[in-house]
């Protein structure tokens, strides 16, 4: 029993962490259909189902962009529990499942507008910003997919994939906050405000055991 | 030497059609708004790119007249999400018609100093005539140049959004935006040197 006691413990927690990735997604893909942006009132129909899908494939990438996060933090009790090989899996396959959120995301939030493109002004920085930010996304991920192929020293491809990953989920949040109308309402607010500093206390505990050798 | 000069009178005519006095559109102030219900407020926006071409003698008006193009996808409301919505498909299809435009074919004297220009307002597939009363304000000599001359125009008119196919009137229906625009166009010009 007390053999066992710190073993159980670490499933209980691996538990709670699951029951909080399953919410924080679930929230996400919820999230556009119960607190609406003033531009699904323009919408009916299919253009209404493209533009709430489209926000929630992107709440749903920021999401996930945190848990990326979580997967890497190298928490004993979760690598107790999985073992350090499946969480790095699950990286694997949740970048992913990221990048493919990442292209769905702007076909159907452009193709509820009839795939009209915004004009190259300053004023429209928020979604330049997100278009900045998918490329960067599929780049990072492709180079970790195929690194090898692509004959990728792993050095250079470990340092860029460190530094390129924290400014992705800052600019992610930051594009979320500012493109859409519901982080307005207050419960959507918080929601993300939890989760950027989720990240951010993640990315700081990574950092700090980085340089301090622990 | 007779043969230049003469090619040369003969391209002066051709480049100038209306061959009355033109004006050079001071674009940095002069301005394209609009103002359209929705539901109780007034939405007010106006469209940043536009060219125009001006030929206006009040003493010759056969020769002259208005030709203004206006590029739809420079609108701007103050709200991005609503500016887009306005260029797509349920609005101006702006990739499709990217450009609105009116073309005098006559100008006529008022009353005082206003004017009726009447001509072409083209918008997507419809054209159809219109007389757009405006007020001439004369000429005086610019403050910061005394050799430039300075005109202006000002014009207040309204035009049906739906006339013109500029949505189908579904949002009209509903209760939410309005088939009257008011349109409002103040021009400044300098004296073509």
């Amino acid at each position: 029993m007390n053999k066992n006691g710190p073993k159980n413990r670490g499933h209980g927690f691996a538990m709670v962490i699951l029951t909080l990735v399953s919410a924080g997604l679930l929230s996400g893909v919820l999230l556009p259909f119960f607190f609406e942006s003033q531009s699904l009132y323009y919408k009916f129909g299919m253009e209404k189902a493209m533009l709430q899908w489209g926000k929630a494939a992107g709440f749903m990438a920021v999401t996930l962009m945190v848990v990326q996060v979580v997967l890497v933090s190298r928490f004993s009790f979760l690598v107790t529990s999985f073992s350090l090989a499946r969480l790095l899996s699950l990286h694997k396959y949740t970048g992913v499942l990221i990048c493919l959120l990442v292209m769905v995301h702007p076909f159907l939030i452009l193709g509820a507008d009839g795939f009209v493109f915004f004009p190259l002004e300053l004023r429209y920085w928020s979604e330049f910003t997100g278009v900045f930010l998918a490329f960067s996304i599929l780049i990072v991920a492709g180079l970790s997919l195929w690194r090898r192929a692509l004959k990728f020293p792993v050095r250079s491809w470990l340092r860029l994939h460190r530094l390129a990953t924290p400014a992705i989920v800052v600019l992610a949040l930051v594009h979320a906050r500012t493109v859409s109308e519901t982080f307005d309402h207050v419960l959507p607010g918080i929601w993300l405000g939890i989760i950027a500093i989720i990240a951010l206390v993640l990315f700081a505990r990574i950092y700090f055991k980085r340089f301090s050798g622990n | 030497m007779k043969r230049f000069i003469s090619v040369l009178i003969v391209s002066l005519f051709i480049s100038s059609p209306a061959w009355g006095k033109e004006w050079t559109l001071d674009t940095n102030h002069s301005l394209v708004q609009f103002g359209i219900k929705h539901i109780f407020s007034t939405v007010s926006g106006s469209f940043s790119d536009f060219e125009g071409r001006i030929f206006f003698d009040p003493e010759n008006l056969g020769k002259s007249s208005f030709d203004f193009t206006v590029q739809v996808k420079s609108i701007d409301t103050g709200n991005t999400k609503r500016d887009n919505h306005l260029r797509s498909k349920d609005f101006f299809e702006a990739a499709t018609w990217p450009t609105m435009t009116f073309k005098s074919a006559k100008i006529t004297r008022g009353q005082g100093n206003t004017y009726v220009a009447t001509g072409t307002m083209t918008l997507k597939k419809t054209a159809k005539t219109m007389a757009i009363p405006f007020v001439y304000h004369g000429t005086a000599p610019s403050p910061f140049n005394k050799k430039q001359v300075v005109t202006g125009f000002d014009t207040e008119f309204d035009l049906d959004r739906l006339d013109f196919g500029v949505g189908n009137g579904k949002f009209h229906k509903m209760g939410v935006v309005g088939r009257g625009v008011r349109v409002k166009i103040s021009i400044e010009a300098l004296d073509t040197p």
